[in-house]
């Protein structure tokens, strides 16, 4: 059949083409989720270098701002002077003198030296040890050298960030070389001019990011931003020469994150929902499409059937009649047997054109039901004795036990149900010997009226006693070639029987062949008026 | 009427001193210099103690009180979530409504990070404040150094105006982002009380750090409160805006100068400097009603049997808050010499012997807590140990119950340490008494038990004393009588 498997091959097409689309946009979205973190890490970058340069700026400003103090006030002024300006300005936390030879106090001369200064000269100590230079060596890289007007006045100044024992400090100090190299200096209060530095932050305010300044033990000092933000860091920023050692680090909003993740998710699941409703509209057109092309050839195969089924009584019918018209026939006895042929095989033909009439008005849903009660067993026994003819004629035998029984039906469609599972019987219930054997069997379970109609033959296969109700289905062909047959027959018996409020079904037995049970309701139900 | 050019003269140059020479006048400070004993030595080497008491009368009325700026910084991390916020935003509420139009005011809140919820105005600027307090919610860690940086730079905004600065922070556990270290908070409590900012601390709750809250307090000498129970936050804020509508004065510089023969040689219980011959302290602010004392250590040698020389002389600075005006007291303290050691000791002077131990006794129980932190707690224990039997020595040769009491104190609490039953509770009630009792702040100590807040001042409790024989501050003896002398301590929960 090509039909079917050129559909299967659209449909393999369809399948790949659909997949693939979804496979590229799936890539490409990806893609474009990168390019958006990546434009997202630069965005930040920009921003977190700004608040970097902000505080930088800041700390540089009060930097700057007492070093020109310390050049332009105090550099020649007084020692009651500078330690009046070290305990007026918060941002100092220590000034000193330094002289070669003599190293460095930071205590105004006549005062009793205080703790906190006892710690500075502590902390600096490697600093100030040096005996006759400044440590030059140390200090030399970060001096700026500048001329001032008065040439031969030359200033060295400079800011030394220092480390002791974890404790970080901010020394700016200023030379005069021409004055017996004394040099002069404060301490910033790290802690004050940080605070003042870091309130500035503007900047990271209704940000999706987590901004961190890790100190050079690698805590956390300060943050700012949205605090819920994840632990996944985008960037770290050193922090420059003036906090060496310290970054800032940004990092972003787990919600953020979340949500472009969400978004290509969310885009993916479409991306697939979508091909899976793509391949699944096929597949059901697919199937669709075979179910017609089955139902067709199954029409198509119940056409020819019924055309044969038809054929056969009337070719019989049309042989004997022209042969009693020939008037040929002298014996009587060939005659009436001729006659007795004609009504059967007329009989015949009743009963399947009164099966195609039920199967088209069942298949319509115009079948009306006469119900009445009756008594089944007079019912069965009539027509099966009119049967008896044909059953011996096809050299099969019938055993009857009928109880009596009363229950509702329409007589006509009783009696066509009977005749079907009979034909049946006759057809297909042919044991190995060649007889055929039928029973019929009427009781009474109390509720229903119960009818049993068995053969010896071969029965039906487990896998089949389901389908062999389905109309047009006539078994597998082994069985059913041999004999005519229409397929609608059991179809219409169980359609007709559950329109009378009953059932039919197959039932296997051990000793028989195949079994059919018919049961119908004794009394009226109340859905059958 | 003779208005001849001698009255005209007089009158103008009382106008032009009267501020400078407000020595008798109800309405200013007043200042006292005090030996530890009445009589001196003669041509012997001792050791003696000089107390300078400053006084600040009542500050009268509202319209008179110089305006305010205050910022309140408010913890908002997770562990306040509930009633902690809750009544945290009710006493913030409460407070801002105490104050006037010409009051600044800002909200600060902190949790990992700080961020200004209300930035500083007045409360025309600011007239949505309730809505905005409303907002807060807790949740996140703990960022007090940056809560704190915040405070300031909002304080900052109206840092040139002649107001009084106060940073009140709010806290409930440890810092645990950015600086947490007791002596790094405390060098920002420097930089800010030089900046003119005071940072007044109230913890509420067993977690936060006690050492770093008052470390934080103690440069501007702000108040410090430890509450137990969240629901007293209101009324803690009550009294802590009551304090800043109530201070007298700012920035009091006391400077005592002594003769060659009397060396300074160390303070007790105070931050100040000595050079050579005087002695130079800082009192931050002092409130109206308040008392606060200097004391000073000095090795005396000289004098002669029967003469009367001075001994100190005292200068006192301060500021008036709200015009730019400063003003100066003087005193000063003469003393008589004898060669009778009897006499000597029987003039001993027991208040301000009482003062001398009990501020000795507050640098014993610093040092106790420290060595206690470090993990030393026998040494700790030991120290209180020494310190009360000192204590105990003194309070019977003077017969003083005071003493006694807080011998008896420190005994139980290096009883507590010895078998490491000082808990955090009890360590902050010792650490929050002892800060107070060094800057002589009244005590801010709130238990569950107590529907209010107590206020005491251990140093003024009634109690049956022996009448020293000196002129006594009448003003002293109301305020101890009016103010309730409850000496109740909720050490053994």
């Amino acid at each position: 059949m090509t039909g079917p498997h050129k559909r299967m091959i659209y449909f393999g097409m369809l399948c790949i083409a659909a997949t693939t689309m979804a496979g590229v946009a799936t890539y490409w979205l990806g893609k474009e989720q990168a390019r958006l973190e990546s434009q997202l890490g630069r965005d930040t970058r920009i921003k977190a270098q700004a608040l970097a340069d902000r505080w930088v700026q800041a700390i540089e400003a009060t930097q700057t701002a007492i070093m020109t103090d310390l050049r332009v006030r105090f550099v020649n002024g007084s020692m009651e002077d500078l330690f009046a300006y070290r305990d007026a300005r918060p941002e100092i936390r220590n000034v000193f003198v330094w002289e070669p030879l003599k190293g460095a106090t930071a205590t105004l001369p006549g005062q009793q030296i205080s703790l906190d200064e006892t710690r500075f000269l502590q902390r600096f100590q490697g600093l100030f040890s040096t005996d006759s230079s400044f440590g030059r060596t140390r200090v030399a890289d970060q001096a700026q050298v500048s001329a001032t007007n008065a040439a031969f006045e030359v200033e060295t100044f400079g800011w030394v960030v220092w480390y002791w024992e974890d404790q970080f400090s901010w020394l700016g100090w200023i030379m005069q070389p021409g004055l017996d190299t004394r040099v002069i200096g404060v301490e910033l209060e790290s802690f004050y001019v940080l605070s003042v530095a870091l309130s500035r932050q503007e900047l990271a305010s209704k940000d999706q990011v987590l901004y961190r300044l890790i100190d050079q033990k690698g805590s956390v000092f300060h943050q700012t931003g949205m605090a819920q933000a994840g632990e996944t860091p985008l960037l770290e920023l050193p922090m420059g020469k003036a906090l060496p050692g310290w970054t800032l680090q940004a990092s972003m909003s787990g919600a953020v994150g979340l949500t472009s993740d969400l978004f290509v998710w969310s885009a993916r699941i479409v991306l697939i929902l979508l091909t899976l409703a793509v391949i699944f509209g096929a597949w059901v057109l697919q199937s669709q499409a075979n179910r017609e092309f089955r139902d067709a050839r199954q029409k198509t195969n119940f056409v020819a059937n019924v055309s044969h089924e038809l054929k056969t009584p009337l070719t019989s019918i049309c042989m004997y009649a022209e042969m009693l018209q020939s008037g040929r026939v002298e014996d009587e006895g060939k005659k009436k047997h001729y006659l007795d042929v004609i009504v059967q095989q007329t009989q015949r033909l009743t009963r399947l054109v009164n099966n195609v009439l039920s199967f088209g008005r069942l298949e319509q849903g115009r079948e009306r039901f006469h119900l009445r009660a009756l008594n089944l067993k007079d019912v069965t026994a009539g027509i099966l004795t009119t049967q008896l003819p044909r059953i011996k004629e096809a050299g099969a035998t019938l055993e009857m036990t009928l109880a009596s029984v009363v229950a509702i039906v329409d007589e006509d469609a009783f009696s066509q149900v009977l005749l079907n599972l009979l034909d049946n019987a006759l057809k297909y219930g042919v044991d190995a010997d060649g007889r055929c054997r039928v029973e019929v069997e009427l009781t009474d379970t109390g509720k229903m009226a119960v009818l049993r109609l068995s053969d010896f033959g071969p029965g039906v296969p487990p896998s089949l006693q389901k389908t062999i109700f389905d109309k047009f289905f006539r078994g597998d062909d082994s069985l059913t070639r041999k004999r005519d047959g229409s397929g609608i027959g059991l179809s219409i018996a169980k359609l007709l029987i559950e329109g009378m409020g009953g059932t039919l079904g197959y039932q296997a037995q051990q000793g028989y062949g195949a079994s059919f049970v018919v049961a119908l309701p004794k009394h009226f139900q109340k859905s059958e008026v | 009427m003779n208005w001849n050019w001698k009255s005209i003269l007089l009158v103008v140059m009382m106008t032009l001193l009267g501020p400078g020479l407000q020595g008798a006048d109800e309405t200013s400070l007043k200042v006292s210099l005090e030996l530890d004993r009445g009589k001196l030595l003669a041509e012997e080497s001792q050791k003696a103690v000089v107390r300078v008491s400053i006084k600040a009368p009542q500050v009268i009325t509202s319209s008179q009180r110089p305006p305010v700026n205050i910022c309140l910084v408010l913890d908002t991390s997770g562990s306040m979530q509930g009633s902690k916020l809750a009544y945290a935003k009710e006493g913030a509420l409460d407070a801002i409504r105490r104050l006037g139009l010409s009051d600044c005011f800002s909200v600060v809140e902190y949790n990992g990070t700080a961020s200004t919820q209300i930035p500083s105005g007045s409360l025309a600027e600011n007239a949505n404040f309730a809505s905005r307090i409303e907002m807060l919610n807790a949740r996140g860690s703990t960022a007090l150094f940056a809560g704190v940086s915040l405070g300031a730079a909002e304080l900052r905004k109206a840092l040139n105006t002649h107001a009084i600065h106060r940073l009140i922070l709010l806290s409930d556990g440890q810092a645990n982002v950015g600086p947490d270290q007791p002596e790094d908070l405390g060098r920002l409590g420097i930089a800010l009380s030089k900046e003119g900012i005071a940072v007044a601390t109230v913890g509420v709750g067993d977690d936060y750090n006690e050492d770093l809250m008052t470390r934080l307090s103690q440069s501007s000498e702000g108040n410090t409160y430890f509450v137990e129970n969240s629901r007293d936050l209101p009324s803690i804020f009550q009294r802590e805006l009551g304090d800043v509508l109530n201070v007298y004065a700012q920035e009091v510089l006391v400077q005592v100068d002594f003769p060659e023969w009397a060396k300074p040689v160390g303070l007790l219980g105070r931050e100040g400097r000595i050079e050579a011959q005087s002695a130079k302290i800082p009192l931050k602010q002092i409130y109206g009603g308040q008392e606060k004392f200097v004391l000073i250590e000095v090795n005396v040698k000289g004098g002669k049997d029967g003469e009367t020389l001075c001994l100190a002389q005292a200068k006192i600075d301060y500021a008036l808050p709200g015009n730019n005006q400063s003003f100066s007291l003087a005193s000063q303290l003469d003393v008589p010499f004898t060669v009778q050691k009897a006499e000597v000791l029987a003039s001993s002077n027991s208040e301000v012997i009482r003062d001398r131990e009990l501020m000795s006794n507050t640098m014993a129980v610093d040092k106790a807590l420290y060595l206690e932190k470090e993990g030393k707690t026998e040494a700790a224990a030991i120290e209180l140990r020494q310190s009360a039997e000192r204590l105990k020595k003194v309070a019977k040769v003077n017969k003083d119950e005071m003493l006694e009491k807080k011998a008896e104190e420190m005994d139980a609490y290096a009883a507590d340490l010895e078998s490491n039953r000082l808990d955090t509770k009890k360590r902050k009630v010792l650490k929050t008494d002892n800060y107070q009792a060094q800057t002589q702040q009244s005590v801010f100590v709130v238990s569950d038990k107590k529907d209010e807040v107590e206020s005491w001042d251990p140093l003024k409790v009634e109690f049956t004393k022996p009448k020293p024989d000196k002129e006594k501050d009448p003003e002293a003896d109301k305020k101890e009588k009016t103010k309730k002398p409850k000496v109740k301590k909720e050490k053994d929960q």
